[in-house]
């Protein structure tokens, strides 16, 4: 693939934007989570890039790419004490809506 | 590398740079196989203490014998990084200790998990400190921020719990992605996330500032930094308190330990405008405080000032503080000042809260003199510290903060600094006013007197006198810890 | 041929994305962020990350976003987001006004940062894989040994708080489903 690393940083650039479009205005806590699984793929995608920008022929350089397996791995816990909370939660409030986060104010 | 080159990353530098993350990994597991069986009940503690204070005296070894760089030099263990060590190990111990009796009894079965999780989180803080790699600090990040999750909603019967750890949740995930996209531009900038290597490449550019900028905020929101600073009320409130001290001591050393190992990524012109942050970042703290009746939100506004203030030490250094390890030593005193007194201070408010919130309202603490003598006394050792009242530990700390920005020559932010702080005086005292100059609000009177778990609570009891004491002698023999500091 | 590939699985990914934000049900945005990672893992694929691109489906759409849909059944939220969220009005509020005008302009950081990034075209061989599997697993067990182990630590601490989480605690005497709410 020919496609110069910036057009892959753009792309990146623009998921990321939408992950933290959809993080400020979504008030679904699970919604908001997926939004930042979106942030980490850009991220990810940036590591990518910028790892096959950094490489040669001779030498990879593979930085980008152990630290992209470290953010899935990431993503994975994340995602998993995220949900655990949320379920706690609907328990409470039988709602997942950001509104029923308002307990304290001040 | 080939894979025969492995095995000598490991040679006996690297061993004992990772000595306490081994012994503290290894208490883990261990803790967590003496929850299966039951016939270990009445082992978990002396586990828990034994586990810490092994690992206290690996990283007091490493003070002494200096490891360096190791591992492909992706962590260090230098003197700064393991007096950083001890203080995390410190500042877990003590939430720990606070921690013990806390719960109701309903939430007991789950105090396998509640201690494991805790003896998680020194681990990760010190990853965070001795990462001179991004992928490692950003793991460091994660172990240290998982298990507070957890910890900040674990009392999941009440709301307000798990909103608190929620809203953290949600809000560390966001930063953590910003940290990872703004790394990720970094490297895209440099090809390296050695912060050795990206020092000397140097970071020019929009790609590489963009990076930084990122970075620098999700720092920012972990030390609880003006504009990211909205969530730590709430959080701090809803949190099972001694979790909260845990939070306020622990999490906030490790991020600025992190701070101060990246300085060099900010541009030096950005010296004043890291003041001006600092500066508002203590005025919104301390007006928000000003404006709380409740004692562990106030204390949540108050750490929210404190972190505005070793923000300064940033901003000296950039602006040239000719003493180089001038940031460093300011920042590690003041907060291990600060982990002591805050700690302390959340850990009588535990101490006190026998039944959900009653005892955290400014209300409830009216005549505590006259009920609990050294209750009150070791509260206002800690309000006093935290104001910055000579000899105690926060008074010092904060010297050391103004004196590096007078160096460095950022005379008004020192003046107004130290403005910000006398206002500080204001809520802190009017704790101290209610302590001991007010009555007994008649609600309280016929309540009995809080005697009732002191036998049990006793563990804590003793945390928070020595609290109490190394606050004081922080403040009155500083040479002790000064002329020891890396 | 890979190049047009590659801006068609960009417009799409960029599309699911908007998707995922958009989108009324949770069961909606799941399949389209199912959608975005799917391209995005053929983009790796494309750019000659090739174990990247199976990690990518299989741990992330295959696990996670698994987990997801799972919670989303689980708590059969399939269409109640439809009822409460004002998803169509979501630009009245000043908030989501200040949330856009944030996204919009870190997109656009982003976009002029790289755009001035003045990179030389890459030079790695094209059609090789840049992640060979010995070569990452010589920087997993060499370079980032210790960020590796301390992942395992991680993935205990995560197992241990979501037991603490979201076990159930029964007691004697108790109905099992009474904590559980609708679970």
């Amino acid at each position: 693939m020919n496609v110069p690393s910036e057009h892959l940083l753009y792309l990146a650039a623009g998921l990321f934007a939408i992950g933290v479009l959809g993080f400020l205005i979504r008030r679904n806590v699970i919604v908001v989570l997926m939004c930042i699984e979106l942030m980490l793929n850009a991220a990810n995608l940036t590591f990518l890039a910028a790892s096959r920008q950094h490489s040669t022929a001779q030498a990879a350089n593979l930085d980008g790419p152990v630290f992209a397996i470290f953010v899935i791995l990431v993503a994975a816990c994340e995602a998993a004490v995220g949900l655990a909370l949320i379920i706690a939660l609907f328990r409470l409030k039988q709602s997942v809506e950001a509104d029923s986060l308002s307990e304290m104010k001040g | 590398m080939n894979p025969q080159d492995l095995l000598q990353l490991f040679d006996d530098r690297a061993l004992a740079a990772v000595a306490p993350l081994l012994a503290l990994a290894i208490g883990i597991i261990v803790l967590l196989l003496s929850g299966v069986i039951r016939a270990f009940e009445s082992l978990r503690a002396p586990i828990v203490v034994a586990t810490l204070a092994f690992t206290g005296w690996l990283v007091a070894s490493n003070f002494a014998t200096v490891p360096g760089s190791v591992i492909d030099g992706t962590y260090i263990a230098d003197r700064a990084s393991s007096a950083w060590g001890l203080l995390f190990v410190v500042a877990t111990l003590l939430a720990w200790l606070f921690s013990h009796r806390y719960y109701a009894e309903s939430e007991r079965p789950f105090q396998v998990e509640h201690d494991v999780l805790m003896l998680t989180t020194p681990l990760g803080m010190m990853l965070m400190a001795g990462a001179a790699n991004l992928i490692v600090f950003f793991i460091g990040l994660e172990v240290l921020s998982i298990p507070l999750y957890a910890l900040a909603s674990f009392r999941r019967s009440r709301a307000r719990s798990v909103e608190a750890g929620l809203k953290y949740f949600l809000l560390g995930a966001f930063a953590a992605a910003f940290f990872l996209y703004g790394s990720s531009l970094i490297y895209a900038a440099t090809g390296s996330l050695q912060l050795a290597e990206i020092k000397a490449i140097g970071l020019h550019g929009p790609l590489a500032l963009g990076g930084v900028a990122l970075v620098m905020a999700s720092l920012f929101f972990k030390i609880s930094v003006f504009p990211f600073h909205l969530w730590v009320p709430d959080v701090y409130q809803g949190s099972p308190t001694p979790v909260t001290a845990l939070m306020a001591t622990g999490t906030k050393a490790a991020a600025f330990a992190f701070l101060i190992n990246t300085m060099f990524m900010l541009p030096k012109s950005a010296a004043l405008a890291v003041a001006v942050v600092a500066l508002v970042t203590m005025a919104l703290g301390n007006l928000g405080a000003l404006a709380q009746t409740d004692v562990k939100r106030m204390l949540a506004y108050s750490g929210i000032a404190h972190a505005g203030t070793v923000l300064l030490v940033v901003a000296g250094t950039l602006a040239g503080d000719p003493e180089s390890s001038g940031a460093l030593h300011a920042a590690l005193f003041y907060m291990g000042a600060y982990v002591f007194t805050a700690a302390g201070a959340f850990g009588l408010l535990a101490l006190l809260e026998r039944d959900g919130e009653r005892f955290t309202t400014l209300e409830a603490l009216k005549g505590l003199a006259q009920r609990r003598p050294f209750v009150a006394a070791a509260l206002t050792i800690f309000m006093l510290s935290l104001g910055g009242m000579p000899l105690t530990g926060g008074f010092l700390g904060k010297w050391m903060v103004f004196s590096s920005l007078v160096r460095a020559g950022l005379i008004w932010p020192a003046v107004v600094g130290a403005l910000l702080s006398v206002i500080a005086f204001g809520y802190y005292l009017r704790v101290v006013i209610a302590l001991y100059m007010q009555p007994v609000s008649e609600r309280d009177a016929a309540l009995p007197s809080g005697q009732t778990s002191a036998g049990s609570a006793a563990p804590a009891a003793i945390a928070a006198a020595v609290c109490a004491v190394l606050v004081l002698v922080m403040g009155t023999l500083p040479g002790l810890f000064l002329d020891r500091l890396p | 041929m890979a190049e047009i590939l590659f801006y068609v699985l960009s417009a799409l990914a960029l599309l699911t994305g908007f998707g995922v934000v958009l989108a009324k049900s949770p069961m909606m945005s799941i399949l389209s962020l199912l959608g975005s990672f799917f391209c995005l893992a053929v983009i790796y694929l494309l750019a000659g990350f090739q174990f990247l691109a199976a990690a990518q489906i299989l741990v992330y759409a295959g696990a996670i976003l698994v987990l997801f849909l799972f919670v989303i059944m689980l708590l059969n939220l399939g269409d109640m987001g439809v009822v409460a969220e004002r998803s169509n009005s979501f630009l009245d509020s000043t908030a989501a006004r200040l949330g856009a005008a944030l996204a919009v302009g870190l997109g656009v950081i982003g976009l002029v940062a790289a755009s001035k990034a003045a990179f030389q075209p890459a030079q790695a061989e094209p059609g090789k894989a840049l992640d060979g599997l010995e070569a990452i697993a010589l920087q997993l067990f060499g370079r980032y040994s210790l960020a590796f182990e301390a992942a395992s630590i991680l993935l205990l601490a995560t197992m241990v708080a979501v037991i603490a989480l979201a076990k159930r605690q029964r007691k004697s005497g108790q109905n099992p489903t009474q904590n559980g709410g609708r679970a």
